[in-house]
């Protein structure tokens, strides 16, 4: 069996598998990025906790994170008040390439 | 932000670019490519220095592969890639060309390529400014809503549309305001969701004029008031709603040196009031003041425009649509760098299929490295190349993107997908071809094609309608995001299995759905789109000639099958079937094995989420690889027992042995000693590694077989002798696999429950040979199995769903479909060989469906999958089933 692993390993090996699960159902994609209808689970806190998306509840928020090349990862709640219009046009207005889950 | 060089168009990444050729009297742009160390292209980037910042060690060897990758990537279309080598050239640190005009067709990628542009060199994304209909004196200066004061009564705002989306609905009174034009960019709807974009307020839909601002603002901020007073959102009155004026976008982005893009720039409105600025730009004077519209004033000094800052402008041909307008000459002039984008041709709509589908340009890499130097006389292999693709897709991607898995697939079947982007290319292209009255008048003039035809087109095309169709590379575009979308798809009436016309409950929605890859069924979906497209666009329009001209395109593009009256069935595959791509089939023994080792890790990482280690360290590819390809012809032991191999999900042996052997013996009676045997379930195969064994295609080919035997004719099972009529013989067939009539077996499996130690399961499995479709009932199971199973034609029916029994019920009868009702019959007859009803089943009269699916059977007969490491432990088996129990029956 493989040696013990550290922290850092095991929670980059679980990001993969939570970004897998969730990269299941596209939704719409805007130039190179996709937005994928996503269901709150295990995957969207560990994401989150792990800091390896941030979660935008709003328009401002969303294009903050669009804009920031140190985010590759944006979930967007169902309460949030953002349209995919919106998310659409922030996202092809940039032109950044963005994974998108968007809580349905 | 520090500025740093980094060169496309190297040996061994060659870069492309088109050039014009003139020979034997004719023009024509071949592809060429840059590949000098000495003379490269070169892209001055801010790329390390964002590493660096970020303290990342590596900081160049990042910086490069991250350029290098999006460049290949997100390529500009052939068309576009002689702008990109100029403009590239024009983009050096000392240059004072800080002004592009790009003049080309509609969707062709203006916009895109100056964010290209503007991705290779800055982390930072360009400005982007929309033209039409707006005034040109906002890029300078624009009044915009100040929510920053009175922040709270905005956010009080958001909340209140935040609970709407959470399922508290606003009164339709409230909706309406809302929905009001002056509102409408502010507040957008997407079904019941409500989305809020501040930015966006005293803009009108576009189309419309935009232009007087603070006049739509100020309707803006009546009916804003209107709507938070309604909502209860307490407020002193209009002023609470106040506006401010800050920098325009092209103010910003010169100051901080990033892109900044015009689009749709012959749409604008009073040009004329950023001529003083791009005079600056360019060099012409040095420093010019700007009045702001609230009095005040602002120097913009050449010093103050930082290193990075590029303007580029995209402007569609004065041919297209109606309200544009030409440059006025005082500002065309300062332009000095003005690129005419060329028609897109066919090989531009292919490589954006091909980047749309896989995320890559595979058509234009393929077409280059088919024709480069040292592989002219010799080809690469498709593995290789394979590999070169993904290395590109991935490269610099890390932290950045996620690379779809879909994208992967359609990767490893690069082939088909440059093939049938072939095919899709030339459909869209003659698709705009044929909507486009000045290329019809040019192929009367020249007299290419039928006359009549070209009459009966022109007849029925005009400006309006191509218009309306939009047909070119947004249509295209268009179609193919909606089917990367998985949608209930339809059957035809009479593979439906109509109303239950008994059912007077209405079945549970189970919980989660198995979901589905998009590329699985994508080139079906697409061609579903392409066809209704056509369909409503022209035979429903109605527009007789330009339907009949589109269902040709739609033969050549093999969307239609060929007729098959006019000649022998074509070997030419369709288009759909080219796109469904399945990563099941075609694979190579080496791609099997992988997809088998990331399987096994998936699932023994879903049982143990603390698991770490690559899938390297689990499950080493070599011993998987050797071990899949095993002989299995030596599988039947004798007519009591079969070997099975199955992967192994225990931890502490997996990585030396990742498959190992199961050996499945029939419990039944057994002659010699008078009695059945009984294996304690603590030595039974594990239920999850048993359908693991049963999803991956190679291995269910090869244990499928064995999971029968022909025991039962001595061990008891009821009716378990073969009669002298035939007929009778057939559930004995079935329950034995031994050649029946209809094709069809029955059996079951008793295993072990997963995540336990000493509980026994049972899987039951009906196989057609003929179609072929199988049919398992058994546990929970992780989705990728599901998935994997419900692709390769094998229907799993959890039988702890709560639509288990539906869900059998509708499995066997699409296994029926066309079969004599004899064959349900003998169907149930041979399950009960090895099974009997419970007596306590409350209406007495179980359907089959409910037999195989609740607990209300017992199997009297099991057929043990008994968990023996190795083959050469039968010995050890055969002492470890000691028969316990007396069956009280003469031999």
């Amino acid at each position: 069996m493989s040696e013990e692993l550290s922290l850092e390993d095991k929670d980059r090996l679980l990001t993969r598998i939570a970004c897998a699960d969730l990269m299941e159902h596209i939704l719409d994609s805007f130039g190179g990025s996709t937005i994928y209808a996503v269901t709150r689970g295990w995957q969207i806190t560990h994401l989150i906790s792990r800091q390896e998306m941030v979660e935008a509840a709003s328009a401002l928020t969303f294009e903050h994170a669009v804009h920031d090349a140190a985010i590759g990862t944006i979930f967007v709640p169902q309460s949030a008040t953002i349209t995919r219009e919106i998310a659409g046009r922030i996202l092809l207005e940039s032109g950044q390439v963005k994974t998108i889950f968007w809580e349905v | 932000m520090a500025i740093k060089r980094f060169d496309l168009g190297i040996p061994d990444y060659p870069w492309p670019s088109m050039e014009v050729e003139y020979k034997d009297g004719k023009y024509s742009t071949v592809m060429h490519v840059v590949e000098d160390a000495a003379k490269p292209l070169p892209i001055y980037s801010k790329w390390f220095d964002y590493y660096q910042q970020m303290g990342v060690g590596n900081a160049y060897e990042k910086a490069y592969e991250r350029i290098m990758g999006i460049a290949y990537r997100d390529m500009p279309v052939p068309s576009m890639l002689q702008y990109f080598k100029e403009s590239s050239n024009a983009r050096t640190p000392d240059s004072r060309d800080l002004l592009e005009l790009v003049i080309g067709a509609p969707g062709m990628g203006k916009s895109y390529g100056a964010q290209y542009h503007s991705r290779l060199r800055d982390p930072e994304p360009a400005l982007f400014f929309d033209c039409a209909g707006r005034d040109s004196g906002d890029l300078l200066f624009e009044l915009v809503l100040d929510h920053s004061a009175n922040a709270d009564i905005y956010m009080r705002i958001e909340k209140r549309i935040g609970e709407h989306n959470s399922g508290k609905l606003l009164p339709p009174p409230l909706l309406a305001i809302l929905q009001r034009a002056e509102l409408r960019q502010v507040f957008s709807m997407d079904g019941a969701r409500i989305g809020v974009d501040w930015n966006r307020f005293g803009l009108l839909p576009k189309g419309e004029d935009s232009s007087d601002r603070s006049a739509i603002m100020e309707t803006a901020r009546t009916s804003l008031h209107l709507f938070a007073t309604e909502a209860g959102i307490q407020m002193n009155g209009l002023s609470d709603i106040s506006f401010k004026e800050q920098k325009g976008k092209l103010i910003l982005a010169a100051e901080s040196g990033c892109n900044c893009i015009l689009d749709e720039v012959n749409l604008a409105k009073n040009l004329d009031k950023i001529k003083v600025v791009l005079q600056v730009i360019n060099g012409e004077i040095d420093s010019c003041v700007i009045a702001d519209k609230s009095g005040g004033s602002y120097m913009l000094s050449r010093n103050k425009i930082e290193l990075g800052f590029t303007l580029t402008a995209n402007g569609n041909h004065t041919t297209d649509g109606n309200s544009t307008q030409i440059l006025p000459e005082s500002i065309y002039s300062r332009f000095k760098n003005k690129y005419f984008i060329p028609r897109p041709t066919v090989e531009d709509f292919q490589h954006r299929i091909c980047q749309k589908l896989t995320g890559l340009p595979i058509s234009t890499l393929h077409h280059m490295q088919q024709n480069a130097r040292q592989t002219q006389n010799k080809s690469f292999s498709k593995e290789e190349f394979t590999e070169f693709l993904h290395y590109m897709r991935a490269l610099g991607t890390e932290g950045h993107e996620t690379v779809p898995a879909y994208q992967s697939a359609m990767i490893d079947h690069y082939e088909d997908v440059i093939e049938a982007s072939s095919r899709l290319a030339k459909l869209y292209y003659s698709w705009a071809e044929t909507l486009d009255r000045d290329e019809l008048q040019r192929k009367m003039q020249s007299n290419s094609g039928s006359a009549q035809e070209l009459n009966a087109l022109l007849m029925e095309t005009d400006e309006k309608y191509a218009k309306e169709i939009g047909v070119g590379m947004r249509m295209m575009m268009g179609h193919l995001s909606s089917a990367l979308n998985v949608t209930p798809e339809t059957i035809a009436l009479v593979k439906s299995g109509g109303f239950n016309l008994r059912a007077r409950k209405l079945p549970i929605n189970p919980d989660s759905l198995s979901p589905e890859e998009p590329e699985l069924r994508f080139g079906t979906r697409l061609s579903r789109i392409i066809i209704n497209a056509v369909d409503n666009t022209s035979r429903q329009y109605p527009k007789p000639a330009i339907n009949k001209k589109l269902t040709e395109l739609l033969t050549t593009a093999t969307i239609f099958p060929p007729d098959l009256k006019e000649g022998k069935r074509s070997n030419v595959k369709l288009l759909a079937e080219l796109l469904d791509i399945d990563v099941l089939k075609g694979q190579s023994a080496s791609q099997q094995t992988a997809m088998v080792q990331r399987l096994l890790c998936d699932l023994l990482r879903s049982r143990e989420p603390e698991l770490s280690g690559n899938n390297e360290d689990l499950i080493p590819l070599s011993k998987l690889g050797q071990m899949l390809t095993q002989d299995r012809s030596k599988a039947v032991i004798d007519s009591h027992t079969a070997v099975l191999a199955i992967p192994n999900l225990d931890l502490d042996h997996v990585s030396d042995h990742p498959i190992h052997n199961v050996i499945i013996h029939d419990a039944g009676y057994q002659p010699a000693t008078n009695s059945i045997l009984v294996v304690p379930a603590e030595k039974l195969a594990d239920h999850d590694e048993l359908m693991m064994a049963l999803a991956i295609p190679k291995m269910r080919e090869s244990n499928l077989p064995v999971l029968w035997n022909k025991s039962l004719i001595n061990s008891g099972g009821q009716g378990a002798c073969y009669s002298n009529n035939e007929e009778d013989n057939e559930p004995l067939r079935m329950a034995m696999r031994d050649k029946p009539q209809c094709g069809i077996s029955i059996t079951s499996v008793t295993c072990r429950k997963s995540g336990t130690e000493a509980a026994e399961t049972m899987i039951i499995l009906i196989h057609d040979d003929k179609a072929p479709h199988t049919i398992i009932v058994g546990d929970s199971i992780h989705p990728s199995l599901l998935r994997m199973m419900a692709r390769t034609n094998v229907t799993y029916i959890d039988r702890a769903s709560p639509t288990a029994t539906d869900s059998a019920r509708r499995a066997i009868d699409t296994m029926m479909t066309g079969k004599p009702v004899q064959v349900t019959e003998d169907l149930k007859a041979a399950f009960l060989m090895r099974h009997t009803v419970l007596e306590d089943y409350p209406d007495k009269k179980p359907t089959f469906s409910q037999m195989i699916t609740q607990p209300i059977t017992h199997c009297e007969i099991k057929n043990y999958a008994t968990n023996i490491s190795q083959l050469g432990a039968m010995n050890h088996l055969q002492r470890a089933l000691k028969p316990v129990v007396a069956m009280g029956r003469t031999a």
